[in-house]
Parts: structure tokens; sequence; C-alpha cells
């Protein structure tokens, strides 16, 4: 199968999941309402899955950590708190910046060590050193970016949430939903989704 | 006879067009597709077809549920799940609501074949 076809596909419908995990983990972290998790938790299963099939095993990772803490959030074995939004901020960062190399062919970095190991119980449990690890994947993404990105990012984060950091709006994410690979609207085989 | 006919339910266009081209090239006919569990359950009533893909999770009514709903309508519904790994409970649950075996993500076209192929022969 010729993978190379799907890339942008896989690019253009991560970034409207990533846009939706913002707009969510925005909600959630002003009213806590728990139905929210449940969006978060469906996009970033959406991008595991995507990833797993394009390849692209640090996005699938690194997916499938916050999707753990995600689940430990759904079935009530760790509580929704500033700490936990400010991981998922994070995350979801790391995240957009992991998709972004993976397409550009900067994404084979790896199942290392260091990259990210937060697919294990620990986290759901709740592990301070899994959590840790995930703020250093967060970082190892963040240092790639380039300064002038870093520093529109952090302005527009900033200024929409106390918590700083970068931006996933700033980013390009939020733009409307793509219909079909072809552009033939909603039914590429035919038939319309609608 | 004309080629099976076969319905698409996933919320992931990337999946949809995946498993498409992987049916297609292989001489089945995509009728229609779905990106939710109502959406689904509404598309089979209306286009019968021969097999139905469906995701686990989707928005509105998972897939579980959507197999359950057309399985209620039509016992003999052709229903094959695509779940990712980790999920064998759900597709345990799956089987038991009615559908009749399950695909691993990420896919492989010759593993989605054989399965669908196995759904078909089984019929």
């Amino acid at each position: 199968m010729d993978l190379a076809r799907y890339a942008e596909l896989f690019r253009t419908e991560s970034r409207e999941h990533l846009a939706e995990i913002e707009t969510a983990l925005l909600a959630l972290e002003r009213d806590g309402d728990p139905a929210h998790i449940a969006v978060l938790f469906r996009s970033t299963h959406t991008i595991k899955g995507m990833a797993a099939s394009m390849g692209y095993r640090a996005v699938e990772h690194l997916s499938h950590g916050l999707e753990t803490l995600l689940d430990a959030l759904r079935s009530g074995a760790r509580t929704v708190d500033a700490d936990v939004i400010a991981l998922l901020f994070d995350g979801t960062d790391a995240l957009a910046q992991s998709v972004n190399d993976a397409v550009e062919g900067r994404g084979h970095v790896p199942s290392s060590p260091g990259h990210n190991g937060c697919d294990s119980p620990q986290l759901a449990a709740g592990s301070d050193r899994c959590a840790a690890r995930n703020r250093v994947t967060a970082q190892w993404a963040a240092d790639r970016c380039n300064a002038r990105r870093n520093a529109s990012r952090s302005a527009s984060r900033n200024a929409t949430r106390p918590h700083a950091g970068a931006g996933i709006a700033s980013t390009g994410f939020g733009q409307p939903r793509t219909q079909r690979l072809d552009g033939r609207g909603p039914g590429r085989h035919g038939r319309t989704t609608d | 006879m004309g080629s099976r006919t076969v319905l698409i339910c996933d919320d992931a266009i990337f999946m949809r067009t995946m498993v498409g081209d992987i049916l297609q090239a292989a001489g089945f006919e995509i009728i229609g597709e779905a990106e939710t569990g109502v959406q689904a359950v509404e598309r089979y009533l209306q286009l019968r077809p021969d097999l139905v893909t469906m995701d686990i999770v989707m928005p509105d009514m998972g897939g579980i549920d959507a197999v359950r709903e057309i399985t209620k309508q039509d016992p003999a519904a052709r229903i094959l799940m695509c779940s990712a790994m980790g999920q064998q409970a759900l597709v345990v649950e799956a089987i038991q609501a009615g559908a009749k075996d399950f695909v691993v993500k990420p896919f492989q076209p010759s593993r989605v074949l054989e399965a669908v192929n196995r759904v078909l022969a089984a019929a």
C-alpha cells in the first residue's frame, strides 16, 4: 500500500482533531464537565489510529500516552486538576508538533526511552515520574520549534489562557473540516455521509 | 453476480478512505459511508449493504451500540468490526452484540480482505 498518498489527509484530519482537543481542553479547564473528556479521548484515539496506519510511531506513542491519561480521567482513577490540565495542554502541543514532524519526514524519532513511555499503567495511576516524562516529551517537541514560532505561540497562549506555553491556534489548527481527499465533496465513494 | 456492496462506518475520513481503497481494489462496491453510529444505523436500513465495516469509537453512538441497533432490525446483518490494538474487551462485546468478525488496525490489505471474505463466506 502506497502510504504517501494518505500523508496529507493524515495531517489535515489530525489538525482538525487537534483543534477539537484544544477547544475541549479549554472547556474542561473552564467548567470541569466530564463530558469534555469523551471528546478528548475520541479525537486522541482517532489520531492514534491514523498514525498507526501511517507507521508514525512517535505520534502513535504520544497519542497513546494521552489516551491512557484520559482513560484514567474517564474511569475516575485520576481526577481533573490544574496539574492534569497543564499536562494535557503540554502533551497536545507535543502531539501537534509530532504530527507535523511525521508528515515532513522528521517524525520517525522514536520510541526511545527518553521520548515517551507514558503508555504504561503508572500514568493512569497518576505517577509523577510518567507525568514528568510527558513533560520531557513536550519539551522535546518545543525545542524543535524555531524561535520565531515559539515567541508567536507563547504570546497567543498567554493572551487566551493563563497556563501559557505553546498554543495550537497559532499553528493553523482549527481550519474548516476537510470533506474528502479528492475535494469532490463528502462522499468520495459516490454517496454522501450526511 | 454483481460486486458485493459495502457500507463503511468510521469517524475518520482517513480510515474510510483507506478501507474504501482496499475494498474497491478488490472489486467491492462502496455504496455508502457513515461517520457516527447513528448515521451507520440509518445508512444500513436505507442501503442494506452486503457488508458493514464498523469502527468502535465514534461520536453520538459508538460502533457497538450501532451493531446492536442494526442486528435488532436485521439479525442477518454482516458486520465486521474495525478495532484498535488493546480493545479486545470491546471486540468481544461487539461480537456478543452481533458483529461477525473483526480486524485490527493498522490495516493490512490482506488481513482486511481475509476478514471480509470470512464474514461473507459464513453468511
